[in-house]
């Protein structure tokens, strides 16, 4: 088994641990430890965004039943396929939902991560979940890199949108953490990232 | 001097005529059912979307070089449109313009990178996405309208019925008369408009990290409505009535709350730093 091969099916070893074959790639490809060290990690980092909240594992549930009903959660290590705007405004689930959001991104990034990194040596940080207000993390970057090969407008032009969408999530986070019981501000943490989704999204696209 | 003009004039004309020549029209005609969907994906160029008279979709496509062509396919009640590129291409010979009729009803999607996408006077659903493309739909109703960039301008006008959704991170969003049960503006950096009476029942919802966001409303608007700017300002010339039972406490210059006639629909105005004005009209 490659790393391409086993990178396309990290949301089950991440899950479930994955096959025999997959946990021996595992145990011999420090790239492949790495990013699954990652990623587990930034799960983790994740569930902790509103602490004092946090849900039931009934909740989770619920939310993998919706992801897998709105073909989101790939079942047997397909694509995801993240929409964006999924959530109705003003529900009473909007944490649950902000909680959905933050995952689908999380997938687009490790898709987005596994596809340009097969094999590769780079290796993801030990980053925060929410970036710093104008700085680009190191996923961010590459994801630059990669779109400004389709010119230097185009990277500068995402370049300044995910240093602005970076600060929104900032900012946004800040104000969950000083009002956690605030709905508009769960709302706007959930818009922001569904900014940075789009942007990924966008960036990723497959124009051939 | 006379030779030189001479030479020019030569020079201009052969490269007309071989950008005229590198042009390319083709057109594809595929009958459709009741439910169709037409997905198109242009890196770069026009796409013109408008409803057609029978149940065929229509699609006209200009090549503007040889390097790239249309690639259009029918599946089942499917029609994908492409632009396929033959060899590599810069932004001006990768262009395709295509001018798509779809039938009433019908799904459309459309992606555009660099150029624009204009949808019109249709019915059925529409999902538009752009990099730094410039959307524009009008006149459409009964049906759900979503529509995103990253840096292109969005222009909604005249839209009833359906849920509405715009996103973009440094896009202006412009709406007129956007009215629905559901209607949701999103954008990191740029600015929102607003101008519409907001219907007769829905929510909206307008926000924005650093843009501002303008509203216009006539006096008959039927609206309750939030503002609230986190460290930018708040202005407001529309008569508002206050709330007697309300858990919101307002804050000078920061943020108001307050109803106008019935208010029937709900109006939410978020920014962090940019200025929010509320106005009638």
């Amino acid at each position: 088994m490659n790393c391409a091969e086993f990178q396309k099916d990290l949301p089950e070893i991440i899950e479930g641990g994955g096959t025999a074959e997959q946990k021996q790639h595992l145990a011999s490809c420090p790239v492949c430890a790495d990013l699954v060290q990652d990623l587990k990690y930034i799960a983790e980092q994740a569930k902790l965004l509103v602490p004092m909240e946090d849900p039931s594992p009934r909740v989770w549930d619920g939310i993998e039943r919706s992801l897998k009903q709105d073909g989101l959660w790939p079942a047997h290590g397909g694509p995801v396929n993240p929409r964006p705007f999924l959530v109705p405004q003003r529900s009473r689930l909007a944490w649950p939902m902000m909680a959905a959001v933050a995952v689908i991104v999380l997938a687009v990034f490790a898709g987005f991560y596994s596809r340009n990194n097969s094999g590769a040596g780079y290796t993801m940080s030990n980053s925060p979940i929410v970036s710093s207000a104008g700085v680009l993390e190191p996923d961010d970057q590459q994801l630059v890199r990669s779109v400004s090969t389709r010119g230097a407008t185009t990277g500068d032009s995402y370049r300044k949108n995910l240093e602005n969408v970076n600060a929104y999530i900032a900012d946004a986070k800040k104000w969950v953490e000083a009002h956690p019981d605030d709905e508009d501000a769960r709302e706007a943490l959930l818009q922001a990232y569904q900014q940075k989704q789009l942007l990924y999204e966008m960036a990723t696209q497959d124009w051939q | 001097m006379k030779l030189t003009s001479a030479k020019i004039t030569i020079c201009c004309i052969t490269l007309l005529s071989a950008a005229l020549a590198a042009d390319s029209r083709k057109e594809f005609k595929y009958t459709v059912a009741n439910g169709a969907s037409v997905n198109v994906m242009n890196q770069f160029g026009t796409v013109s979307l408008r409803p057609a008279s029978g149940n065929q979709v229509v699609v006209v496509a200009n090549s503007h070089s040889d390097k790239v062509e249309a690639d259009c396919t029918q599946s089942g009640n499917r029609i994908d449109v492409r632009t396929h590129f033959l060899q590599k291409a810069n932004d001006d010979e990768g262009k395709v313009d295509y001018e798509i009729q779809v039938p009433n009803g019908a799904t459309i999607s459309a992606q555009v990178a660099n150029g624009s996408i204009t949808a019109e006077n249709l019915n059925g659903d529409v999902t538009l996405r752009g990099d730094s493309a410039s959307l524009e739909a009008h006149d459409i109703n009964n049906a759900h309208v979503h529509a995103h960039t990253v840096s292109g301008p969005i222009t909604l006008a005249n839209i009833s019925g359906g849920h509405v959704e715009a996103g973009t991170g440094s896009g202006k969003v412009m709406l007129t008369n956007v009215t629905g049960p559901s209607v949701t503006v999103n954008t990191t950096s740029s600015a929102i408009s607003y101008d519409g009476d907001f219907g007769s029942g829905g929510a909206y919802q307008l926000s924005s990290h650093s843009g501002p966001i303008d509203v216009a409303l006539p006096a008959s608007a039927s609206v309750e409505l939030k503002a609230e700017s986190v460290s930018g300002s708040v202005e407001n010339d529309f008569p508002l009535q206050k709330k007697k039972h309300s858990d919101f406490t307002p804050q000078t210059g920061k943020s108001f709350q307050g109803y106008a006639n019935s208010g029937s629909s709900s109006v939410q105005l978020h920014s962090f730093s940019g200025t929010i004005r509320v106005k009638k009209r």
